[in-house]
């Protein structure tokens, strides 16, 4: 078996395309093995003086496959991330990436409080926008990086995904098993997160933000304009506001703590709902809430029809009607936690 | 078995018989098929049983092909490289000949491993041979 000049050319050119195509580490080696391998299919498939020309040997190397179905089988695993970094990568998704971002959301709320608005790192949405860009932008750092890794050094430790699950096979505890949770005391982890990041977000705007953000807003000649409408009376009830968002930031703290809606967070529910109803009902016997000084609002550009149309709505106790609406909704939110927990004491 | 499977046995079993295969032909495509995943299972202590003495690929595709078992380039140049890198196979590149040629053998180790695993399939085919009468 003889290759011709053409054909040598074209050999050449299918290994460096299949060596392009294999594992990084101990490439040289494999490119070698691989022609010798193929040169003794060659001389076993044609006699000592046959001249196999181009045409010939594609045909040949067409049997083989193309460069890379050729490289694929050297590399230990088919996956992207090879099974050794499985451990990290898996680290980084549920441990790493929720650290990383619950820290730059509390850094961003923190700058807020504390800048009470003025100068905070990033507004509301530029901050949620942050956390998954810093979310997202580590978990695909570190999947490219554990591609780059499986693809080219494919041979580091091979069998320790394997050995760190014979470890875990050996270690487990009976106490480590989760309890069982019944279908009324499920949480899904999402909701509970995003009540206490909007908790945390009202809380701020309650406590630092309410008169710079409180009030109707309008758009006067290009530019966003805001005239209060809550009395001092409302305001006075901030405090009480505050405290049961807190206490809803609270239960929802604990029920993400043990993955479950426990007797401790229904009564902090319950809590809650009692003091919100106390709140709401001090609120309906507590005079004006809410009112608008349609000269100050006329004065700043406010539309004489939509003004018009608001003080309509004020005179004809609409706060009062919306503030009743709230109570017998929470009313019957509280009946429900009551009577959930009565059945899940009894259950017990 | 799992669903997804039957699921795939189904849908070959539709393509196969829309494509005008007969049923002889369908039959025979499924058996090849499970009877490669057969040997895809065998194909280890297969190639340890013949590493007692130095082969390179070639010659051991050969010689497995001459005993009526047939593996493919690609699955046994790439796994006699795992096997050596498990630590059971030894290899030596040898530059005497017409080009140069890797050759494996079994180790110490490999050789006792194989010894085991040989054993161990006697034991099983026993079990399966009394399951599968």
């Amino acid at each position: 078996m003889k290759l011709t000049e053409s054909s040598e050319t074209l050999l050449s050119r299918y290994l460096l395309a299949v060596e392009r195509h294999l594992p990084y580490q101990g490439r040289k080696d494999m490119i070698t093995e691989i022609k010798s391998n193929l040169m003794d299919t060659l001389e076993d498939h044609y006699p000592a003086d046959e001249s196999i020309d181009e045409v010939r040997l594609e045909a040949e190397l067409r049997k083989l496959g193309s460069p890379r179905t050729v490289a694929a089988p050297y590399f230990p695993s088919d996956a992207l991330i090879a099974p050794q970094y499985n451990t990290i990568f898996r680290l980084v998704v549920t441990r790493l990436m929720p650290i990383v971002v619950a820290a730059v959301v509390f850094a961003g709320l923190l700058s807020f409080a504390l800048s009470r608005g003025e100068n905070p790192f990033w507004s509301l949405w530029e901050l949620v926008g942050t956390g998954w860009q810093v979310g997202v932008g580590l978990i695909g750092t570190a999947a490219v990086i554990l591609m780059v890794l499986s693809r080219f050094f494919p041979q580091v430790h091979p069998n320790k995904e394997w050995d760190a699950l014979e470890e875990d096979k050996e270690s487990w505890k009976v106490s480590d098993l989760p309890e069982l949770v019944s279908a009324q005391d499920k949480v899904q982890v999402w909701e509970l997160a995003m009540g206490i990041f909007f908790g945390l977000v009202a809380l701020i705007i309650w406590l630092f933000l309410f008169d710079k953000v409180a009030g109707i807003w309008w758009r006067v000649g290009g530019q966003w304009r805001m005239t209060p409408i809550f009395t001092e009376a409302f305001k006075n009830f901030i405090p009480w506001i505050a405290i049961n968002a807190g206490l809803g930031v609270i239960a929802y703290l604990v029920m993400l703590w043990k993955r479950r809606r426990s007797i401790g967070s229904r009564l902090i529910e319950i809590g809650t709902g009692i003091s919100d109803i106390s709140l709401v009902s001090a609120m309906l016997g507590a005079g004006t809430l809410v009112s608008l000084d349609k000269g100050i609002a006329l004065s700043m550009g406010f539309p004489a029809e939509a003004l018009d149309v608001l003080q309509n709505l004020l005179a004809h106790n609409a706060v009062h009607w919306i503030m009743v609406a709230i109570l017998v909704a929470l009313s019957i939110d509280l009946l429900a936690n009551i009577v959930n927990l009565v059945k899940r004491v009894l259950e017990r | 078995m799992k669903i997804q499977q039957y699921w795939y046995l189904t849908l070959l079993y539709i393509i196969q018989y829309n494509s005008g295969m007969t049923h002889n032909e369908m039959i025979q495509e499924h058996v090849s098929r499970l009877s490669a995943e057969l040997r895809r299972g065998l194909i280890v202590l297969v190639v340890m049983s013949q590493l007692d003495s130095k082969e390179y690929g070639y010659s051991l595709l050969r010689k497995l092909e001459e005993r009526g078992f047939e593996v493919s380039q690609d699955t046994l140049y790439p796994l006699l490289r795992r096997l050596e890198a498990q630590g059971y196979l030894q290899s030596d590149w040898q530059i005497d000949e017409a080009r140069p040629r890797r050759y494996y053998q079994l180790n110490e180790l490999g050789s006792e491993v194989y010894q085991a695993l040989h054993q161990d399939w006697l034991e099983q085919l026993k079990i399966i041979e009394e399951i599968v009468r």
